[in-house]
């Protein structure tokens, strides 16, 4: 090598001729550049709105703008990366179906084509034209790219509104298509049918923010206020993780609560109450109840009350301490006989439950006082001292009867257990898990009605409005 | 898994423990408790009309 061609600096590379192809409008004089020289059929001038038909060399005027430009959200020119594919924004166009508006932007890359960005105010999906038609579903859909699509609505006109910038169709504003659109949670098929032709466009559904980063526009708010026809729950995955965890927690509570144990039977006896006679006063002596704390179960069954009430009041004290815990129940049963027949209510076997009752020994002392319903004017007894001290089982007669005195008795059989299952408090449980579950399925089927909306009575306002935290 | 249903799910631990402890303590809120009151006598007949 000789040293002059050391010395030589190397010759830079020569600039790669712009792509972008600068014309005058004819309307206004401003400076149209067309970025798709080629291919670029119509041009919408950025300055004036005139829709120019790029192919002719003078760029004759296809229609003048007919209101004041937009600027689109995203400039036309910019370049962003959109799933590994860098794009740059063309063409845009705003198309409305009567009732919604959305945006399209014109994306192209020389190795890929052109692309469209669909804006609908909320989330951008990204189409592509299908070079091959979608295969029929069992004649009720379509199947493309191993999806299963059904349509969505009936065909609708679409109408172009406002356009600006440079298409490989002529477009202009006023152009109407007639759409069908075919939809799969996160992707549709449109189809397009204008002048004889069709064409299918795929549109996916881009993340939130996706297209806002790709492109350097600010993010937008999250809100399910309007979905897409395509636009996929988001409620579905929670509802179904919501579902998971509450079936696992509801088959754990039923697990732990079959190992409670059952009750156990510690104290039966029977006694005779006097229909509006005195107070009577029973004491069942030596509740054991083992260490810890324990439910105390009190049943009272008075099987031969008619028309009559007894009143149970329940007061078990500790032998040790002598502090007592209070409760009470009622046994009663009406019958009678009005013009829709027989009828009869009432419960002649109330219970009485005591819950956590530390351990220890305990008596339990069951006072009575039963009472003849004679209408509205009936009253309590004058309570008398007449108690009687009872221990161990008694006995059950299971009638009515007389006392020494002439009152009519009523046999009441009061049973004490121990230990044993709060009913209540397993509903309670079920009830709790149940709430989130079912919190999310509601809102998973309002967000399905508002996307379905515009099939029913031509897109009608929802005021449910869900916002995703 | 998202943060709701992270949440949802130490609320279920929270009722399978809540259970445990009341099975094993005999404890239930809706267990009766306290001596009738003066109010409650005089509440007696038939409902049916």
């Amino acid at each position: 090598m000789t040293d002059e061609a050391l010395a030589a600096p190397a010759a830079p590379p020569a600039p790669p001729p712009s792509t972008v192809k600068p014309v005058n409008c004819p309307n206004c004089g401003g400076t149209v550049d067309i970025r798709v020289a080629g291919t670029t059929v119509s041009v919408v001038c950025s300055h004036c709105g005139s829709t120019l038909d790029a192919t002719s060399p003078d760029l004759q005027v296809i229609a003048k703008a007919d209101s004041a430009l937009r600027r689109p959200q995203i400039a036309l020119g910019k370049r962003g990366a959109l799933r590994g594919t860098t794009w740059e924004t063309v063409g845009y166009v705003e198309r409305s179906d009567g009732e919604v508006e959305w945006a399209e932007y014109l994306l192209f890359n020389p190795y890929e084509g052109y692309a469209f960005l669909v804006d609908d105010g909320r989330r951008f999906s990204l189409g592509r034209l299908l070079d091959r038609l979608p295969a029929s579903h069992w004649g009720i859909g379509l199947q493309q790219g191993g999806q299963t699509f059904t349509r969505f609505g009936d065909p609708y006109p679409v109408r172009v509104t406002f356009v600006v910038g440079e298409f490989y169709w002529r477009v202009a504003v006023g152009e109407t298509v007639e759409e069908t659109d075919y939809v799969t949670p996160g992707t549709m098929l449109a189809c397009e049918d204008y002048a004889g032709e069709r064409t299918w466009t795929r549109l996916d559904m881009l993340d939130w923010g996706e297209a806002e980063a790709a492109f350097g526009i600010a993010n937008r708010r999250r809100n399910y206020d309007r979905p897409a026809p395509h636009e996929p729950s988001p409620f579905k995955p929670k509802l179904f993780e919501a579902w998971v965890i509450g079936i696992i927690a509801a088959v754990t509570l039923f697990v732990i609560s079959g190992m409670a144990g059952s009750q156990q039977r510690i104290a039966s006896t029977t006694t005779d109450a006097v229909l509006d006679g005195p107070e009577k006063t029973l004491v069942i002596k030596g509740v054991v109840l083992p260490p810890g704390r324990s439910r105390v179960e009190i049943d009272a069954e008075a099987s031969s009350l008619d028309n009559s009430w007894v009143d149970l009041d329940y007061s078990l004290t500790d032998q040790k301490t002598q502090d007592s815990i209070d409760s009470y129940g009622t046994a009663e049963f009406y019958s009678g006989t009005d013009s829709d027949g027989a009828w009869s209510e009432g419960d002649r076997r109330p219970t009485t439950d005591f819950s956590s009752i530390p351990g220890g020994t305990y008596d339990l002392v069951v006072t009575l006082s039963a009472h003849k319903w004679n209408g509205a004017g009936s009253s309590s007894s004058t309570p008398v001292s007449d108690t009687s001290l009872m221990g161990g089982h008694g006995f059950a007669d299971g009638g009515w009867g007389a006392s020494p005195t002439g009152g009519v008795t009523v046999p009441v059989t009061v049973t004490v257990d121990r230990g044993g299952l709060f009913g209540g408090n397993i509903i309670l449980g079920l009830l709790l898990i149940l709430i989130w579950p079912i919190i999310v399925l509601f809102r998973h089927l309002g967000f399905e009605k508002r996307r379905k909306a515009v099939l029913s009575s031509g897109g009608d306002d929802d005021d449910d409005s869900w916002s995703d935290d | 898994m998202s943060r709701h249903s992270l949440i949802y799910g130490l609320f279920c631990l929270g009722i399978i423990g809540f259970s445990v402890f009341a099975i094993r303590d005999g404890y239930s809120p809706f267990a009766s408790a306290g001596a009738r009151g003066p109010m409650m006598f005089g509440g007696y007949g038939p409902t049916h009309k």
